[in-house]
């Protein structure tokens, strides 16, 4: 089969369409990808502009299967999001290659919306909004030319067409967005890989692994708080405990047998916040230490404290919750939780062992100990890096006596260790610290490179205490952040700036991403709920939905029909025409359909038999104006209407 | 043994469109031309791609909420308003609309019919992408800018001589983007004559005797022998123009002589028993007497046409040819 060229008109749309759908998910996808779509789509126009064959149906079925086949070895599967938008790519390429008809173009610019809805749902960035009306601009141009019955017109007036016919719908996507019911999903499972998933905090931590989180800029969550925002040394934001130790990780421990009851007694006032935060695939959530309520129902809150989600958090959440900044815990604790809570394998870290042992017995009350070992860290020259070198088994032997280059979690680890070898009950703490206040929008931006973990010990009289051993060796990274704290290393934070004016643009662009994450990305059930009742409608159930959704559908389809209307209305007449037809009703004789004037005027003339000359005169100057080209023949023949008497003053 | 392993529908569906067709002529009425399309005669029903279009939005609803994808939902409501903004697009491209007239000249039988729609935009917008329908044949596709008037041509093929005739013209457009069709139906009578096709091996014409030698009386066009009002269809070589100067009225000069025939092409003298095979034959007499320049009259068992010659007296002789027998018409539409 050859290409005859009744495509030519259609088909760079279509390609063009189909690269604008794809190019969000250029980067991600392999390259062969992209180059095969690349190639399939400049021989397909090639082939329309030179009418050569067409490719043979066994070459399509080779390629197909080709190339199926490298996306199953890519991907290891065709189930989920990133298979499936690799397998509708190829599908494009080889579509186009067969596609010889309108009815194959319309398949290839479904595809392309398939592929659009593909893209968000590897990722919804703010330039989501560009690439939607961008790639859906291209399609509609892309479908009006392939919708073409006529004659072929030209590339401009399909463009125009996408234009119109977008311009026009924008209103109707505004009602629908806002007053479409939102219902909560999902409906079926979905495949847990959210972007970003891994990158985060996870539930064991062996040295080295939140410096790995450290070197990402990626954002965690957002807080607004009602209040005034804590200082930075007070914004310990918990996620993990861990009090299970191996001899080289810490985890949390999964057993719920072991209860503890919680009682946390405020010595302040309250913090009231809202956190918005990205989905982590976990089930954990943060909350600013020490949570003492939890925000709703679908969360828990643990016995060591912590806030948990009832089901993995796959999506953007938002909740408000509320803690105490200075507080008093338990002050009891079982027997065997104290054991649990001391325990250490055998063997591992005899320096560290002795080392702790002595310096209790050397020492008068636990937060003594706590003292001095924390003076060992700040008066030893340990150092705060993002890049320690490696330890070996005995991890925390290494670290204290040998390397003493080390991040937030050699610390935590250390200092925990030394605490339970010396019989004192101690456990990690994983979460984040400090954040960016962004100076605009007033909330607080905490990224994956404000990730931390720091130390609880348990103190008869006190119960639970934080001590954040990290603080004493680079208290710039509580005090301030994390770059600045590495900066007497000479290392920095990628992606932090240092220019005034590049911060000021990174603090805008934050607060224009913070906005976006709310009213866009966020807009849900609860929203929308909220939207409803600002408008005055008090728990709105399904009917209100309903009814002002199609009331303002309606409303806003009848104003389009008004303007569509509108703009069909016969053209305004022109000057000369205006005065032809006062001439009419000044005669008192309307021309009939198809009539010359010269004919009126004989017919306006007989009926008026004193006025004819007078009549046929102005005839005569109309048709001047008309087909003439004297400039003054317009206000000469309305002179002579005016000089016209009309036929009731006549009679 | 059928090729289908369900039964047919067809005969159901044949049913239910005749249904229709009755009910819409019914509920509208004849139609006197020109007319201008009110919202009462449109219809308009989604295409195959409207209805796959929309299939695809309901899949991609379904997609977004379950991935509570804010960016999918922003793109199932632009595709929702996309198409009901096109809705109202399809119905305004005709709506307003005048149709002047419809006609269709004759043709010989075995050719397709033209039949012409002609539309006038009285609008001050462009109509884009009308065309038409005669039962299953489509017209062509025309757009018709501000203040025009264009015409749509709709060919059918035709079968046997006599008259084709559309009860049932649709005017339809599927712009903007083929998601939708509208379209209102024209019950305008509208005949296109049939022509008997000429035959290919028709014998040598018979010379009449009437013919030979010309007789005297006997109208010729060698020597001048007088004058006669003038007669419609008369050559304008014939006018006397003097006369006309003189008088005011048109008069035609009259030759007498020998080297203008008059034929009498006859049913009878005609080959054979089958009568459309016979007046085949007559049709390429007639084409090849008129091409001899020959003054030619037609008798027929039930008509008669008068000696004349031109275009127009073939084609009334071949019209009467179509008549002969008050053939049934052929219906299309």
């Amino acid at each position: 089969m050859r290409a005859d060229g009744r495509l030519a008109h259609s088909l760079p749309f279509i390609v063009a369409a189909l690269l604008a759908a794809f190019l969000p998910q250029i980067a991600s996808k392999p390259p062969w990808i992209t180059l095969f779509l690349v190639t399939c789509a400049g021989y397909r126009l090639l082939a329309e502009r030179r009418r050569l064959r067409l490719t043979p149906a066994w070459i399509r079925t080779v390629l197909g299967l080709g190339s199926f086949i490298a996306v199953l070895q890519v991907y290891g599967g065709i189930n989920g999001v990133a298979p499936g938008s690799a397998l509708l790519a190829v599908m494009a390429a080889l579509k186009l290659l067969e596609t010889n008809s309108q009815r194959d173009q319309f398949v290839l610019l479904f595809i392309c919306l398939f592929m659009i809805l593909a893209s968000f749902l590897q990722g919804q960035h703010i330039w989501s909004v560009v690439y939607l009306f961008g790639a859906f601009g291209v399609t509609l141009a892309a479908w009006s030319a392939a919708a073409r019955d006529g004659a072929p017109r030209s590339g401009r007036w399909y463009v125009r067409e996408a234009g119109v016919a977008m311009s026009l719908a924008l209103p109707l996507l505004l009602a629908l967005w806002v007053l479409f019911p939102r219902v909560p999903g999902p409906f079926w499972a979905i495949p847990t890989e959210s972007g970003g998933a891994n990158t985060g905090l996870s539930s064991t931590m062996s040295p080295g692994d939140i410096s790995k989180l450290s070197k990402s800029n990626a954002l965690s969550f957002r807080a607004s708080f009602e209040g005034p925002t804590p200082e930075p040394s007070q914004r310990y934001w918990r996620a993990i405990v861990m009090d299970r130790f191996d001899g080289r990780s810490w985890s949390a421990n999964e057993n719920w047998a072991m209860n503890e009851p919680n009682a946390i007694v405020p010595n302040g006032s309250e913090v009231r916040y809202t956190v918005r935060m990205e989905p982590t695939d976990q089930r954990w959530m943060y909350a600013l230490d020490m949570p003492v309520s939890r925000g709703g129902r679908e969360m828990l809150m643990t016995r060591f404290q912590t806030l948990e989600s009832r089901k993995p958090i796959n999506e953007r959440k938002e909740y408000t919750v509320v803690s105490v900044l200075d507080y008093t815990t338990n002050t009891r604790m079982q027997r065997e939780r104290f054991n649990y809570n001391t325990f250490l394998p055998d063997g591992v870290n005899p320096r560290a062992r002795e080392f702790a042992t002595q310096l209790r017995d050397d020492s008068g009350s636990v937060e003594d100990f706590a003292n001095r070992v924390l003076t060992h860290f700040r008066t030893e020259p340990f150092y705060y890096t993002l890049s320690p070198p490696p330890l070996g088994r005995n991890s925390v032997d290494e670290f204290v006596f040998g390397t003493r280059r080390g991040f937030c979690e050699h610390y935590a680890s250390a200092f925990a260790f030394m605490m339970r070898a010396a019989g004192v009950p101690a456990r990690i703490v994983a979460g984040y610290q400090g954040g960016e206040i962004n100076p605009l929008g007033g909330f607080l931006t905490v990224r994956q490179s404000d990730a931390h973990a720091w130390t609880e010990i348990w103190i008869s009289n006190r119960g639970w205490v934080r001590v954040d051993p990290t603080a004493a060796v680079a208290p710039q990274r509580i005090e301030q952040n994390l770059d600045s704290a590495l900066r007497e290393s000479g290392e920095r934070v990628p992606g932090a700036f240092d220019l005034p004016i590049m911060e000021r643009l990174q603090v805008a662009w934050d607060l224009v991403n913070a906005r976006w994450d709310e009213w866009v990305l966020g807009f849900g059930p609860e929203t929308q709920r909220n939207f409803f009742e600002w408008l005055g409608i008090e728990n709105p159930d399904w009917r209100d939905y309903i009814v002002l959704l199609t009331a303002s559908l309606i409303s806003i389809m009848a104003v389009i029909t008004v303007l569509l209307w509108w703009q069909q209305r016969p053209p305004t007449r022109d000057a000369a025409s205006r005065a032809y037809r006062a001439l009419q009703r000044r005669a008192g004789t309307r021309t009939m359909r198809g009539e010359a004037p010269l004919t009126w005027a004989r017919r306006a003339g007989a009926a008026r038999p004193t006025q004819a000359e007078h009549i046929d005169a102005a005839v005569r100057l109309y048709l001047s104006a008309r087909y003439g080209d004297e400039q003054d023949a317009v206000p000469r023949l309305r002179r002579a209407i005016r000089a016209l008497p009309s036929q009731r003053a006549e009679a | 043994m059928s090729s289908t392993p369900w039964p047919s529908l067809r005969p159901l569906r044949a049913g239910f469109y005749r249904r229709v067709a009755r009910w819409v002529r019914k509920r509208q009425g004849d139609d006197t031309l020109p007319l201008t399309l009110r919202s009462r005669r449109l219809y308009i029903l989604p295409t195959p791609v409207g209805t796959t279009f929309g299939i695809v939005c309901f899949a991609m609803l379904l997609g977004s909420m379950n991935y509570n994808n804010s960016m999918g939902f922003a793109l199932t409501f632009l595709l929702v308003a996309t198409g009901l903004v096109a809705m109202h697009r399809c119905h305004r491209n005709l709506a307003g609309l005048e149709v002047i007239a419809v006609h269709a000249a004759p043709v010989y039988a075995g050719e397709a019919a033209h039949f012409d729609i002609e539309v006038t935009n009285t609008s001050g917008r462009e109509r884009v992408e009308l065309t038409g329908r005669i039962g299953r044949n489509r017209g062509s596709v025309i757009d018709v800018k501000a203040g025009n008037t264009a015409r749509i041509r709709i060919e059918v093929p035709t079968k046997r001589r006599g008259a084709l005739a559309v009860a049932r013209i649709s005017l339809n457009s599927r712009y903007p983007l083929a998601l939708l069709n509208c379209w209102t139906w024209l019950h305008v009578d509208t005949r296109c004559t049939v022509w008997p096709r000429p035959a290919d091996d028709a014998p040598a014409r018979p010379v009449s005797p009437s013919a030979d030698g010309g007789r005297a009386g006997e109208l010729g066009d060698e020597d001048f022998s007088g004058l006669r009002d003038y007669r419609e269809g008369d050559s304008p070589r014939l006018i006397a123009w003097k006369h006309l100067a003189r008088s005011d009225t048109l008069a035609s000069k009259q030759f007498s002589g020998a080297s203008v025939s008059t034929q009498w092409i006859d049913y009878d003298t005609a080959p054979g028993t089958d009568p459309e095979r016979r007046l085949s034959v007559l049709a390429s007499w007639i084409i090849a007497a008129e091409a001899a320049g020959d003054r030619y009259g037609l008798t027929l068992p039930d008509a008669t046409v008068t000696p004349a010659r031109g275009a127009a007296h073939r084609d009334r002789c071949l019209d009467t040819l179509a008549r002969f027998g008050s053939p049934e018409p052929d219906h299309a539409g």
